[in-house]
């Protein structure tokens, strides 16, 4: 079966057809004629550049005046040659099954029609409902800052190292030791010794699910003392916590550049969706499922969708 | 039988993908972990790594990602502009030009945006049809070419003219007078000392018949600074040296500071580490100083292979060959041949460099190690599951990994989900930062978040490495990835102080390596890899010397795998058995994790993508850290 696609004599036949269809539904007198070719002195110089991989204008314009004329006959051939193709290929919708072309085309289609919607003015009431809208992206996380000194046990039975942890707290609670001193005592942790301002996924990262809740947890009457000991994945650690700072909604005008670069941007893509949904709206639809096909919208261009598998 | 763990849900590619994609949100956890950071002022004096008040935090990001302001990427369909790019890697979502909504789990601390300075931002000019080129012959031509669809044909006579000497080459000098300034303002708008560093920069893109010399330009200063001068391109040279001398006249006009990052010496066929300059003439010492004061730091690893070593160059290596790309030079025009190899890995790199020092005095190659992505896509994505691939024509869809990258190049599924930039800084500002790569106290990892610290010094203990604060205790008792440690007569070996833990979200570590290089009294240099650090209690096998395998828990029909083997941290205080102080050395680490799926498998189970069996499935990434030299 795949053998028979890749046939050159079957290539011909349906590019035949294809022929056949476009002089069957055209008009071959209109200018627009798709079997009409006129070769304009430009269209052989961007062909030319094209053939040539080079750009130089000028010097592709006075080699093309001094062309001879079997050689200019011949730039002529290879371009009505490949014009033809490419209409051929595009009347056959050999374009349509070029995924990549595909893209590129869209890509510069909504880039020429964001070109048109460049520059938004958002109103202070814009700004306002946007903000009420989309709060949650502009939510301040809990952040916490906090010291630890950590007892590991890697080389410890868990029983000794709770015993060592619980000493080392009494000696931090009797000296009253400071937050900055916490590096005096116990053993070296994998990540760090300080988090300022931290929220709650970082320290899940970093000690497990169970510290995490149970440093959050802390009471205000507990800050700026030594607390503990609390288990982690990797041994106990004694906390001292500066601050924990409960997640918020801020205010509008706490992020109010961000939030009008961000409304802009919503609006921009709005009128691009808009621009995009006029044109569509010029197409006629038609889904197909099950071999039954509906239909909706208006005008000239049936595009046709097809969801069931066969 | 394969066990779930805690990575799973956080893949990208998960349930929320047909919806878009989503990535799930996370604070940036790398930032201001140690101190707390106040709205620093960027004007403060230069840092002066001797005196060291605190500790350093680690800061990630990605010193080499393009946008639609590069020509290439904008003729591969990337419309993504330098705002997207920085709101991307500060953590907002964008929508990428494949269309789907797009979102870092975890943001960036940093970016340097480095386009090509080769007509700069011109391309999206060309399809806007500004005004500004009125008038420009080249640029009319461009436009024409661009309206007509004509990108092959655009992007091949971009690639002849981005080294063209020719006036008629030229973008007009008042166009790109105002393209530049526009583009550094637009990284000084998204700096926000202390939270986010937006570092100005640009690539200069020499490729001397096709053989890859590019270099990232990276300033430390703001657009007022940057804008007194235009972006060095391979128009004005294809020579580094022409390049450094530039740097130079900028800092000398505007005293400013400004380094340059190599890149890809695997597509240099031989000209990256090579004896002989762009002249044809063996570098000397002028050469070697000016290199050495320029480049800091080379780009190990990023999404056009893996550039740490080659099997052929490290036969006793098993990991060597990590996500390689030889076969010829960044164009695919010229062949590779195996004599080339030496002059284009770090490792043969850095020992050239040993060789180098002892007939000239000073070191060219003496780099430390960065990752980063050259994503040409506005979007820096180097992880396995996030990979949105080189340009915008290879973001994520089921057929991606069967075309051609830029439509000519290799396949695409031989691209690499790699790398990251990580930084051990006082704070999270462009002076900081800049003063860390220039210091060398930096490591390239292939886009996981491992955290790597290695200290060398003559007497580090156990008892240091146990401590809390055994950070502090590597500062003052020896010097950070990146230092010097010098020697004369010294009779006990180097000690080297290692700790690395796991990426958060990812997978455990294998092991910990060194990776030594020496010069010997013949003139002869020699390397040898030494697994200092093993996990699951593995010991190293007396006859072979070798470790067992860690194993591998990757199903690929799943894209997953579980931390059930590894460890979450390796650590030791490591000895050097074979030191001979009479010897130029140099060391560096290299961490392994655990197997895990490669980005094809993912592209495999969500996209359901169709990929040759030659496509490698499951990956060991890695870090490199910057390596530590003793000197006699």
């Amino acid at each position: 079966m795949y053998r028979v696609l890749r046939e050159p004599l079957l290539h011909f036949l349906l590019i035949g057809i294809g022929m056949f269809v476009v002089f069957a539904y055209l008009n071959p007198s209109s200018m627009d004629d798709p079997r009409r070719i006129s070769v304009s002195r430009a269209d052989l110089l961007t062909f030319m550049q094209y053939q040539a991989r080079a750009i130089d204008g000028e010097r592709l314009n006075i080699i093309l005046d001094q062309l001879p004329e079997d050689k200019m006959q011949k730039v002529i051939d290879d371009y009505v040659r490949e014009e033809v193709l490419f209409r051929e290929a595009k009347s056959l919708g050999l374009d349509r099954y070029d995924y990549t072309a595909k893209r590129r085309l869209v890509q510069r289609m909504e880039y020429t029609l964001r070109d048109l919607v460049d520059s938004v003015d958002i109103s202070q009431e814009t700004l306002s409902k946007y903000y009420a809208q989309h709060q949650a992206a502009y939510y301040v996380e809990s952040e916490i800052t906090f010291t630890h000194v950590f007892i590991s046990t890697k080389n410890r039975v868990p029983e000794a190292a709770l015993l060592v942890a619980e000493r080392t707290l009494q000696q931090l609670q009797q000296r009253r030791e400071l937050f900055n001193h916490a590096t005096s005592y116990g053993d070296r942790f994998l990540y760090h010794s300080n988090y300022i301002g931290k929220g709650a996924q970082t320290v899940l990262d970093h000690f497990g699910a169970g510290f995490q809740q149970q440093v959050f947890a802390l009471s205000e009457d507990t800050l700026n003392t030594w607390q503990g000991p609390i288990l982690s994945e990797y041994g106990y650690h004694l906390v001292q916590v500066a601050s924990i700072k409960k997640g918020y909604q801020p205010e509008l005008k706490e992020v109010y550049a961000r939030v009008m670069s961000d409304a802009q941007r919503y609006e921009q893509q709005k009128l691009l969706d808009g621009a995009i949904d006029v044109i569509v709206a010029d197409y006629k639809i038609f889904v197909e499922k099950d071999g039954i096909t509906s239909g909706s919208g208006l005008a000239s261009q049936p595009v046709t969708v097809t969801l069931d598998a066969s | 039988m394969f066990i779930s763990d805690r990575s799973q849900g956080r893949f990208l590619f998960g349930s929320q993908f047909a919806a878009g994609m989503f990535i799930a949100v996370a604070m940036p956890f790398a930032s201001a972990a140690d101190n707390a950071v106040k709205n620093a002022d960027e004007q403060l004096p230069i840092y002066s790594s001797p005196v060291r008040e605190g500790n350093t935090n680690l800061y990630w990001g990605d010193t080499h990602l393009h946008t639609r302001d590069s020509a290439d990427a904008y003729t591969m369909l990337t419309h993504l502009s330098r705002e997207d790019a920085f709101r991307f890697a500060r953590g907002e979502k964008v929508k990428a030009d494949n269309g789907m909504p797009v979102r870092l789990r975890r943001p960036l601390d940093f970016l340097a945006i480095t386009d090509h300075a080769e007509y700069l931002g011109i391309f999206s000019q060309l399809a806007d049809n500004n005004a500004n080129l009125k008038g420009w012959k080249l640029g009319e031509e461009w436009r024409d070419l661009l309206q007509k669809g004509m990108n092959k044909e655009l992007t091949l006579s971009w690639s002849i003219a981005i080294q063209g000497s020719d006036e008629k080459y030229k973008v007009p000098l008042d166009l790109q007078k105002s393209i530049w300034s526009e583009s550094a303002e637009v990284a000084d708008r998204y700096n926000e000392p202390g939270l986010f560093t937006a570092f100005i920069g640009y690539e200069w893109t020499s490729m001397i018949s096709g053989d890859n010399l590019h270099r990232v330009v990276i300033f430390k200063d703001d657009a007022k600074l940057a804008s007194q001068v235009l972006p060095f391109s391979a128009q004005h040279s294809t020579d580094p040296v022409d390049l450094w001398n530039a740097l130079a006249d900028y800092e000398t006009k505007t005293g400013g500071e400004v380094l340059a990052i190599a890149h890809n010496g695997n597509v240099s066929n031989g000209r990256m580490f090579a004896p002989t300059g762009v002249d044809g003439k063996l570098i000397d010492s002028a050469y070697a100083e000016k290199r050495a004061r320029w480049e800091p730091v080379y780009e190990a690893t990023q999404i056009k292979g893996d550039g740490e070593a080659h099997p052929y160059l490290s036969p006793d290596d098993e990991f060597a060959d990590y996500e390689t790309w030889d076969q010829g030079n960044i164009t695919l025009t010229t062949p590779k041949k195996p004599e080339m190899l030496q002059y284009e890995y770090v490792r043969s790199g850095l020992k050239e460099g040993l060789r180098h020092e002892a007939n000239l005095g000073t070191n060219p190659f003496k780099f430390g190690l960065v990752g980063s992505t050259d994503s040409h896509t506005g979007l820096s994505t180097p992880y396995e599951d996030n990979f949105f691939g080189k340009f915008g024509d290879d973001e994520p869809s089921a057929d991606r990994t069967n075309k051609l990258m830029a439509g000519q190049l290799q396949e695409v599924w031989k691209l690499v989900a790699s790398g990251l930039a990580a930084v051990w800084a006082e704070e999270n500002t462009r002076s900081s930062l800049f003063s860390a790569i220039k210091r060398r106290e930096v490591y390239a990892t292939t886009g996981t978040r491992i955290t790597l610290r290695f200290f060398g010094g003559w007497s580090f203990t156990n008892d240091d490495l146990l401590s809390s604060d055994f950070d502090r205790i590597g500062y003052i008792k020896g010097v950070p990835m990146g230092g010097d440690l010098f020697g004369k007569e010294v009779k006990r070996s180097p000690t080297f102080m290692v700790a690395a833990a796991r990426d958060p979200l990812g997978a455990n570590l294998d092991r910990v390596q060194v990776v030594k290089g020496w010069l010997d009294d013949k003139g002869l240099t020699h390397e040898k890899v030494y697994d200092v650090a093993l996990s699951d209690g593995r010991k190293l096998d007396k006859r072979s010397g070798k470790a067992p395998a860690v194993g591998n828990t990757v199903n690929i029909k799943d894209a997953s795998y579980s931390n059930s083997i590894g460890d979450a941290e390796l650590a030791t205080v490591w000895t050097d058995p074979d030191f001979n102080s009479s010897q130029k050395a140099f060391y560096y680490v290299r961490v392994l994790e655990i197997p895990t799926p490669r980005w094809t498998a993912y592209d495999v189970k969500y996209l359901g993508a169709d990929i040759t069996n030659d496509a490698p499935m499951f990956v060991q990434e890695r870090a490199y850290s910057s390596p530590i030299w003793y000197t006699p």
